[in-house]
Formats: structure tokens, sequence, C-alpha cells
């Protein structure tokens, strides 16, 4: 018998993504091809600490910010 | 040698990272500048439309990474960059910039100050950027700063040290180091700086707009080293007052 | 951290040779910057100066013009106490000398407002020795405010107090505090400092940290000129002005130059000054810091001061008495230390006029904070 996970819709800087239910940050930058070294992320509004990614699930609803080093002066 | 909080730097240039044409011109050009500080933004991540990863090419050259709150209009916007900057990056250092302005890029002195509080009290070493203002450069220090930046000029204006007068009495009066960032268009303005004193620049627009950047970088190098060197071997002065009209001490030889 | 901490850092035979081996060089190069430093300083009061001093005295006069115009403040001493507990090599009120001591009550001290009013000043100096049990905060509590009530500025140059001390007396209406620390030298300062709180060298040398921490709006600071080497001493109080000035951005500061008199006891300077150097002196502090107050008090004679007033003196006392009760009444064997301008405040006000100066009696910089 499979083992079916239900998918959930989530905001990644405004655009909308479709992922499972129950996955981790981490997990969901690694999906996105986000270099994991020069990213911070926030999640509703609160930054979510580096160390506290494989902790944190996702929910439905719930809107991650990306955020990057760029060019800049 | 420099020191800033618990840096020490053999370079007083610092760079931006704006305005090149691609990552691998503005990391050659950085390094032909020997700069050993050099900072860059924060932005949401475009998924769909990845940036130039700046990071690598900077990490290898073996710089140190300050990240700034540009984009910030508010202090409140800026705490909240430099806490993601501090995740991004994993250094507690910070250019504080805010701007509300978009067309001039004028710093918010009243906005900085305040951010500039709270994020000493959250533990980043805080170099924040701010108009020419004396009072307001004390302010800075005094809550806490690990440097000031007064601006030269406006932002991308490459007019030199337009503030030189204000600069000069920043430099008088402060007990924490003074960066001149903004508005260096040219390795004189750079010269013109450390000559006064300044203890280090930061030059993004001059180099990265520069037809050879990577020339261009080099010549600011040297700029800001022969500058420096002046300084400390004494400038000679210039004849400022006339010597004019009747002996102020004849009075003395009456005397005796 | 205080001035105590660089002056530690400082030594006194590195900066008198350094002092004596400025040359010509280094004195034109001073004079032709814009801003100086500290080894400009050096250079000013140095040997190799003396040349030059016609011309650091035009550069001089020119800045002190530029910056405060053709004006000089006066203000006046008023002696409230010749008791003290300390003993003193170079002072009248040296706890060891048999004179008759004095503290004013609160109706003599209205009789000396009184007759310092009728000379016209409106900026008064409290002076007294240094008795904590009987001249201490209690005594000053009644004195500030009752004095204040009658002049707009009030400065102090008493034993060096507590900054919760300086606090409380802003409060009650003081303005400024001159603490002279007499020498920079603290082995010279020890022999002349011989019994008394006046012993602790180094406390009395954090008393202007104190008193900037504690807000209040001037500072003076000095050496008595004699008691050491002078130019080595008067490079120190330099240095303190410019310390203070960089960590307390937001309060004044002001520079006398006593030079050694005679008193009851006799002591002869250790190294004396004319006035040629005095002169030197004042131009190198004017040149080197354009916004400080010089003060000339009257230890100098009439015609030393009427001839140095235009040169970078921005604040006179004048018709001083330097006894407890002196302006009301009049016992001359009290004096702290005997002047040598003794002519009245009308005269020293219009020998001012005659050379082109304008008096201010009153300090407007206090307009709005009351």
């Amino acid at each position: 018998m499979t083992v079916t996970t239900s998918v959930i819709q989530v905001q990644v800087n405004g655009k909308p993504v479709e992922c499972p239910e129950g996955q981790n940050l981490t997990a969901l930058l690694t999906t996105l091809d986000t270099p994991l070294q020069a990213t911070a992320v926030a999640l509703n509004d609160d930054i979510v600490a580096r160390s506290d990614w494989n902790g944190t699930l996702l929910n439905t609803g719930d809107r991650i910010a990306l955020f990057q080093a760029i060019a800049g002066g | 040698m420099l020191t800033i909080a618990d840096k020490t730097f053999s370079s007083r240039l610092y760079t931006g990272t704006g305005k090149y044409a691609n990552s691998q011109t503005m990391a050659e050009s950085i390094i032909a500048s020997g700069s050993e500080l050099v900072t860059m933004a924060l932005k949401r991540v475009d998924i769909d439309n990845r940036d130039d990863d700046i990071l690598a090419p900077l990490l290898a050259a073996g710089v140190n990474l300050l990240p700034n709150t540009s984009g910030a209009k508010n202090a409140k916007e800026a705490v909240f960059a430099a806490k993601l900057a501090r995740e991004a990056l994993g250094t507690n250092w910070l250019k504080l910039e805010i701007h509300p302005d978009p067309k001039y890029l004028m710093p918010d002195p009243i906005e900085t100050l305040a951010a500039a509080e709270e994020l000493v009290r959250e533990g980043f070493i805080v170099l924040p950027y701010c108009h020419a203002d004396p009072v307001l450069c004390k302010r800075l220090e005094e809550v806490g700063c690990a440097a000031v930046m007064p601006l030269g000029a406006p932002i991308g204006s490459n007019k030199g040290l337009a503030s030189r007068d204000f600069l000069e009495i920043i430099i008088d009066q402060a007990r924490v180091p003074v960066i001149v960032d903004a508005g260096i268009g040219a390795p004189s303005h750079a010269a013109e700086a450390m000559e006064m004193g300044a203890d280090a620049v930061l030059v993004n627009t001059a180099i990265a707009a520069a037809a050879d950047p990577l020339a261009m970088g080099k010549a600011f190098k040297l700029a800001v080293e022969s500058g420096r060197m002046a300084y400390e071997a004494g400038l000679a002065g210039t004849v400022n007052h006339a010597i004019a009209s009747s002996p102020l001490t004849a009075f003395l030889d009456q005397t005796t | 951290m205080s001035y105590v901490d660089v002056w530690k850092q400082l030594e006194w035979d590195d900066i008198r040779l350094s002092i004596y081996s400025k040359t010509a060089t280094d004195v034109e190069r001073a004079l032709r910057k814009s801003k100086r430093d500290l080894e400009d300083f050096k250079a000013l009061i140095s040997p190799a100066a003396e040349p030059y001093l016609e011309q650091m005295a035009q550069q001089s006069a020119a800045l002190t013009r530029k910056r405060f115009g053709h004006t000089i403040s006066f203000y006046v001493p008023l002696y409230l106490s010749n008791l003290c507990a300390n003993a003193c090599t170079y002072c009248g009120f040296s706890m060891e000398n048999r004179i008759k001591r004095r503290t004013l009550n609160t109706q003599e001290i209205t009789r000396e407002c009184q007759a310092i009013k009728a000379m016209n000043f409106d900026s008064v100096l409290l002076v007294t020795g240094e008795h904590e049990r009987k001249v201490g905060m209690a005594y000053f509590r009644q004195a500030v405010p009752a004095v204040k009530e009658q002049f707009s500025y009030l400065a102090m140059e008493v034993q060096p107090l507590g900054q919760d001390e300086y606090a409380e007396l802003k409060t009650l209406g003081l303005d400024a505090v001159m603490v002279y620390q007499e020498t920079y030298s603290a082995s010279t300062y020890a022999e002349h400092h011989l019994r008394g709180n006046k012993m602790d060298f180094e406390y009395r040398l954090e008393t202007p940290d104190r008193l900037a921490k504690a807000g209040i709006d001037k500072i003076g600071i000095g050496a008595l000129i004699g008691l050491e080497e002078w130019r080595t001493d008067c490079f120190y109080v330099a240095s303190h002005l410019d310390y203070l000035e960089r960590t307390y951005w937001q309060t004044r500061y002001s520079i006398s130059f006593p030079r050694l008199r005679p008193c009851e006891g006799g002591l002869q300077p250790k190294s004396v000054m004319n006035d040629r150097q005095l002169v030197q002196l004042i131009c190198a502090y004017r040149l080197f810091n354009p916004e400080v107050e010089l003060s000339l008090s009257t230890r100098e004679s009439p015609q030393f001061r009427d001839n140095a007033l235009p040169l970078g003196i921005t604040s006179m006392s004048a018709g001083s008495k330097t006894q407890p009760g002196g302006y009301a009444d009049d016992e001359p064997e009290l004096e702290q230390f005997s002047i040598s301008d003794e002519r009245s405040a009308v005269a020293v006000a219009e020998a001012v006029k005659q050379h082109g100066f304008e008096v201010v009696w009153k300090d407007w910089h206090h307009a709005y904070s009351g």
C-alpha cells in the first residue's frame, strides 16, 4: 500500500509554492535550489535562525520570505 | 593598521559591490583594490530569477563581509534587515543605512540613531552611514557604534568631499574611527579624505562604473595609501593668515 | 575611564625632552597649519618659538577676534572662607599659617553680594579653602542658592567634590567649577601638599571628569606656574583639555595660568616664567584651541593685563579681594595671595574700553537653561 502525503500551499516571497505537508524549511530551500549558505529566512514575519530550520515544519498558508546577499554599495 | 571592534585591517580602503557588470569583474576589482572589507545588500530572493552569486567569489578572495541595510526606510525595517543579514552571512558586523528618500538617498538621522542604539544592544558591530553632522556623529558614538561613516557627497554623485568642513570637525572630535563613505568619485578625493585624517574611506560607484574597474581599483588603493602616508608624515600646511598691522608684543620690550 | 588613565600613559621626562627638541621648522609648520595638535602645541611653547612671538600674537589675536569678537567677560572672586585643613606650601590659607580664619555667614554673604552688585558684576566665582566639616556640602547648599539669587552666573573654586554632589549643586544654581591640578607631576605635587585631603593627586585629577559627568556647564583647569618646569606642566594642561573636549563634548572649558605670587609663607618658584613667556603661553593655547576661554586674573600687573588682553584673553577678574569679607570691609592680613592689579572694576573696564573692547558683564549662554 502506498502512503500518500498531502500537499500544502505556502507562499515564498509572495509566489505560491506547493510542498508536502510537514516538510521542514531546510527541505523546502533545497527543493527551491536556494544556496543554504548565504540565505536568511523569515516565516510569517519572524526570522528563523539557521539552527532551527530543520525543526521548523511548514503549515498551509505559511508565508516564507527568503533573503540573500546581493550586490550593493 | 586600522582596528575597528574585533578586526584589524591593513587596507584603509573599503569597497561596495554594486553597479558592476558581473560578479567576476566585481571580485577582480575588489582584489585589485586590496580592500579587506566589502559591503553588500540583502534582498528577497526571486526564486524564478536568481541573482548572480556574489558571495562565493568574495569569500574566495578572503575579504570581510559588511552587510548593509539599504532598502530599509525606518529603524524597524533596519533592525529586521540587520537580523536577516546576521543569519544569512554569519557576521554581526553591519553597515546601518536608512534612506527613506529614494531620490537623493539621504540618510535619515533620527531613524539611524534609534536603530543604532537598538542594534548595539543586540550585539551588532554597527557602522552607521550618516550625514556629515558632527553632533549626530558624537551621538552615534555615544550609543556604542564602532565607527562613524559620514558622507562626502550624495551617494553615486562622485562629487568628492562636498562636506569637507564638517568632516574636519567630525575627525577632530571623534573617539571612534571615521570612515568617509559616499560621494568619493576619484582617487584624489580619497587621498584628500586620508590627508585630512579620516581613518578609512568606502568607495563603490567610482570603481564599479569606471571604464576599467580593475585599474581604478588599483588607483584607489594607491591613493588611499598615499593620503594616509602624507597624513602620518605631517603635512606642511599653508599660510592662512595675513600678517598685518601694528606689533602686539612690543610692550614686552619695554619691561624687564 | 578618566583623564587619570591618559595621564598614566604620559612620561614627564619624555615630554620635557620632546618640547625642548622642537625646532624652528616645527614652529613654522605649526604656525602654517589651521588645525593644530598637541605636537604643534609643544613646538609653540618650546624655546624655539620665542623668536616667533609677534607672529604668534598676530594669529592668536585674529583667531580670538573671529570667535569672540571684541568682547571680554568680567567676573569677580568672592571668598567665602579661608578655613583650611590642607597644608600647601604656596598658599596663604595653608593650615600651617597663623592667620585669622573666617567663614562668612548668610548675613555676611548678603553684604558681600550687595557690595559686588554695586560694582556691576553679574558673574561670581565663590572661593573657599578646603574644610570638609565646617565648609562642606551643608555650607554650600546654603551659599550657592543665596548667591545665585543675586547673580546670573555662578562658579566655584573649592575642594573637589563627588559627582552626585556636583549634580546637586547644579540644581541649586552652580554653573562652573575651577579646579587646578597645581602641577601634573605627582612627585612634585607630593612635595607641596603635605597634609589634608588635597594630598590625593588622582582624586583631584579625576575631578573634571566627575564635573562633566554631572553636567556642569563649564570646567576650568590649569597649573600653578612655577611649581614645576612650566612648559611641561602646561603641556599637560593642553593634553587634559584635549581629552576633556573629546570625551565630554557638550561642556565648555576655561584655562587659567596663574603664576606663583608671593604669599604668607614665601615659596620660591622652581621655574620662573617671565612676561614674554606668559604671552607665548597664552598665544600657544589660543593657536591650539580657538574656542577655549582664556582667563587672566589680578595676579598680573595692570600694564601686563592691558597689553595682553587683545592677544587671546576672553575673561578677566577685576577689583578682586582675596580675603573673606574683603568687599564689604577690608582686612589685608587675611589675603590668600597679594594681587598685582589693584584697580577698581570701573578702572579696569575703562582700560578695556580704551583698548577697543567691550566688557560683557552677563553671560548670555544660559538663555534657556535658566
